[in-house]
């Protein structure tokens, strides 16, 4: 047989139990009354019922049928396990329902555990890739405006992670803490040999990525007219850009008083193509400084192979589905400029030049500038992180002597900015942080920690307050098994841990308005690509390069139809 | 580098015991508030895709008078994608044998389940029964007819 034939014929066994498991699971989700809620103009709770009828129970019989024949089993087994397929289709014609076939599929599944447990993740993987692939063909022919008939498979996308629905804001709030399981765990962080994951058309995939989303928001079919999305982008960067327009320079320190750089930029770029095509320009200038941010900063910190995970991750994440949701531009350039710092904080520690002190120190400065409540976190993360450093880090006194050079910085910049600002009418970064800091203390004396009205706070967060923006679980579990498996190594582990704490600690003592902009202060794609590439690396050594693969790709494909869900469903209600 | 401090395993234990009732103290609330979201994941338990004709893009549910209100339940199912406007059109059928029709123009998404509430311009024990019928760009997809108690699904 023709060795590439050989090659399709035996990858469909696996993909037909894949798509079958798949199909299981969605009739289980149904079964146990869950649905799953999705942003779709609104925020809606869609069905996970994928539409059989006499068709769809044909072809899950072919499926198990297909399936059947990848057990490596022989004699009577075998011909039983053929037999399943017509037999549970004759049995669910006849019973008016699906149990049959659920049933016949996990007994297939249970005779290829039977081959080899790797063999389920090889499966599963490829169920989770084709499935995948659909929606997103599907989603793609939405936003052109000529839906082709796959949306059938949606359902079985959502049926992958509904389930964890319920117990969201728990596992948002267990992976912040997730640095404290570290101490229990032995062995180290061990990466994957994918050599392509180091190459740079992925940095130019991951661009293409935001490109995508961001033709999905303004060109697609799913919004017509081109409106802004976004909350900010309608009510804050488009009529701040016309202000900035008729009033000149002098208005970024009055109008922009917490984010001067960032609206120096915004007017720089309405006056040269006009105010509204300047806000359009924003998400995709932020999504592209942090795919180049994330890449950067991983690349120091973890080597090539994890930054081409993070810059793939990077359109992916929270930050990219809460980030266009809230128009939350300027925080997200902030962020970017942050991870640049860190970066720069990382060649120091490697190289031990010292010319990357003073370019840490203006990145700093600048993320600061771009964003005061953004550069605060920054600060304190870095500040926290240098302590660390000086306790148990390499460079102790390189390390001190940071700290008292940052500590000089926040003098002089607040002292400038306060200066500046309050003198032109604007609100001093001193006053922003003492009115905040005040409504934080009122609230945590009105609200005790993990109360049920702190719960309810934090649900409301997680579930509503970036309509399902925090609602992909793998962001918050790869998260938090990176903070656990890779917590200790130096710099990346301290960085993420100290990261971590600070936005542990704003998320739960923020008012209710304020939990979900505390949840988007973490660079996620740092943390999920470490967690990735370690896991991939797992998979590679237990079960072969070629589970790894896919396994990666039915990752990736996850977490692109998840974000292209939450883009068109934005771009659909803008 | 590294800079891993090695623990006794007494210590790891008591520090493990600790965590679980720490987070056993954090998580007790939370039970509390989840009824309050709950019905952003609650479905439809008794569907069977093999039942219910999920390729007709939409089904009607539930029908039934509740005080001076007729109260429709329906799904959206995913078929027929391109299919994006619903049209509503309920006929009541008074005893006295007027009828009042009114109509609602909706866009609902592929997959959702809708709730729709038409108030009764009269006594509710005036119905005499009602006709419901839905079309989704201008076809015809979903028809029921009923007394004042339920719609047969």
């Amino acid at each position: 047989m023709d060795p590439r034939l050989s090659r399709f014929t035996g990858a469909l066994p696996p993909l037909a139990l894949g798509v079958s498991l798949l199909l299981t699971l969605s009739y289980l989700s149904s079964t146990l009354g869950l649905a799953c809620p999705t942003l779709d103009r609104t925020l809606v709770t869609k069905t996970v019922l994928a539409p059989l009828g006499l068709a769809g129970a044909l072809f899950w019989s072919l499926l198990l049928l297909i399936s059947s024949a990848g057990v490596k089993a022989r004699g009577a087994p075998s011909a039983l396990l053929m037999l399943s397929a017509p037999l549970a289709l004759l049995a669910s014609l006849l019973a008016n329902t699906s149990l049959p076939l659920v049933a016949a599929t996990l007994i297939v599944s249970l005779f290829w555990l039977h081959g080899g447990i790797g063999r389920l993740p090889l499966a599963l993987s490829a169920g989770v890739c084709a499935i995948e692939a659909l929606v997103i063909a599907y989603l793609l022919s939405w936003a052109a405006g000529a839906p082709l008939l796959l949306s059938a498979a949606w359902p079985l996308h959502f049926s992958l992670y509904c389930f964890l629905t319920p117990v969201m804001p728990p596992i948002v709030a267990l992976s912040l803490l997730s640095p404290l399981l570290h101490p229990l765990v032995k062995g180290d962080v061990r990466f994957p040999s994918l050599r392509f994951l180091g190459s740079k058309s992925v940095l130019a995939a991951a661009i293409g990525a935001c490109l995508m989303l961001w033709l999905v928001l303004y060109t697609s079919s799913l919004n017509p007219g081109a409106k802004l999305v976004g909350v900010d982008s309608k009510i804050r960067y488009y009529p701040h850009a016309l202000v900035l327009l008729r009033e000149g320079t002098p208005a970024v320190l009055r109008v922009g008083y917490d984010r001067p750089l960032s609206y120096l930029i915004l007017l720089w770029l309405a006056a040269r193509i006009g105010p509204f095509e300047a806000v359009k320009a924003l998400p995709l200038i932020s999504l592209a400084l942090y795919v180049v941010a994330c890449h950067t900063a991983a690349r120091e910190l973890w080597g090539k192979r994890v930054a081409g995970l993070a810059a793939l991750l990077a359109p992916l994440s929270y930050t990219t589905t809460a980030g266009l949701f809230g128009g939350l531009f300027n925080n997200w350039f902030s962020l970017s400029l942050a991870l640049l710092a860190a970066a720069a904080l990382a060649r120091w520690q490697r190289t031990g030049r010292v010319f990357w002190i003073p370019i840490f120190l203006l990145l700093l400065a600048l993320a600061a500038a771009a964003h005061v409540y953004m550069g605060a976190v920054a600060f304190a993360v870095f500040t926290l992180l240098l302590f660390v450093q000086i306790v148990v880090g390499p460079r102790r006194r390189g390390a001190a002597a940071l700290v008292i050079a940052q500590l000089v910085l926040l003098t002089v910049g607040l002292n400038a900015a306060d200066t500046l600002i309050g003198g032109s009418g604007g609100q001093s970064p001193t006053r922003a942080l003492r009115t905040l800091t005040d409504h934080w203390l009122r609230t945590m004396a009105r609200r005790p920690l993990f109360s049920a009205a702190w719960w309810d706070d934090y649900s409301f967060a997680v579930f509503n307050y970036a309509a399902t923006a925090a609602l992909d679980p793998t962001v918050w579990l790869l998260t938090a098994i990176a903070a656990v498996i890779a917590g200790s190594r130096w710099l990346g582990g301290p960085l993420m841990t100290c990261w971590l704490a600070v936005i542990a600690a704003l998320s739960f003592l923020s008012p209710r308005e304020y939990i979900f902009r505390a949840l988007f202060d973490f660079p996620y794609p740092l943390a999920e690509a470490v967690a990735t590439a370690h896991i991939t690396g797992l998979i590679e050594r237990k079960w072969g390069a070629r589970t790894a693969t896919l396994w990666l790709t039915a990752l990736l494909l996850f977490k692109l139809a998840y974000t292209v869900t939450f883009a068109c469903g934005l771009a659909v209600g803008s | 580098m590294r800079a891993r401090i090695t623990v006794p395993f007494t210590l790891k234990l008591l520090y493990l015991l600790a965590l679980a009732a720490f987070l056993a103290w954090l998580l007790r609330r939370y039970p509390q508030v989840t009824q309050k979201y709950e019905r952003l994941w609650r479905g439809e338990p008794q569907l069977d895709p093999l039942r219910v004709s999920l390729h007709n893009p939409l089904i009607l549910l539930e029908g039934k008078v509740e005080g001076s209100q007729l109260v429709l339940r329906l799904l959206r199912t995913y078929a027929a994608p391109y299919a994006e406007d619903l049209l509503i059109v309920v006929e009541l059928h008074q005893l006295r044998g007027e009828t009042v029709r009114m109509e609602v123009r909706k866009r609902v998404a592929l997959g959702t389940f809708v709730t729709l509430t038409f108030p009764l311009s009269f006594s509710a024990e005036q119905l005499a029964g009602y006709r419901v019928e839905v079309y989704l760009n201008e076809r015809l997809v979903a028809a029921r007819q009923g007394d004042r108690e339920w719609i047969p699904g």
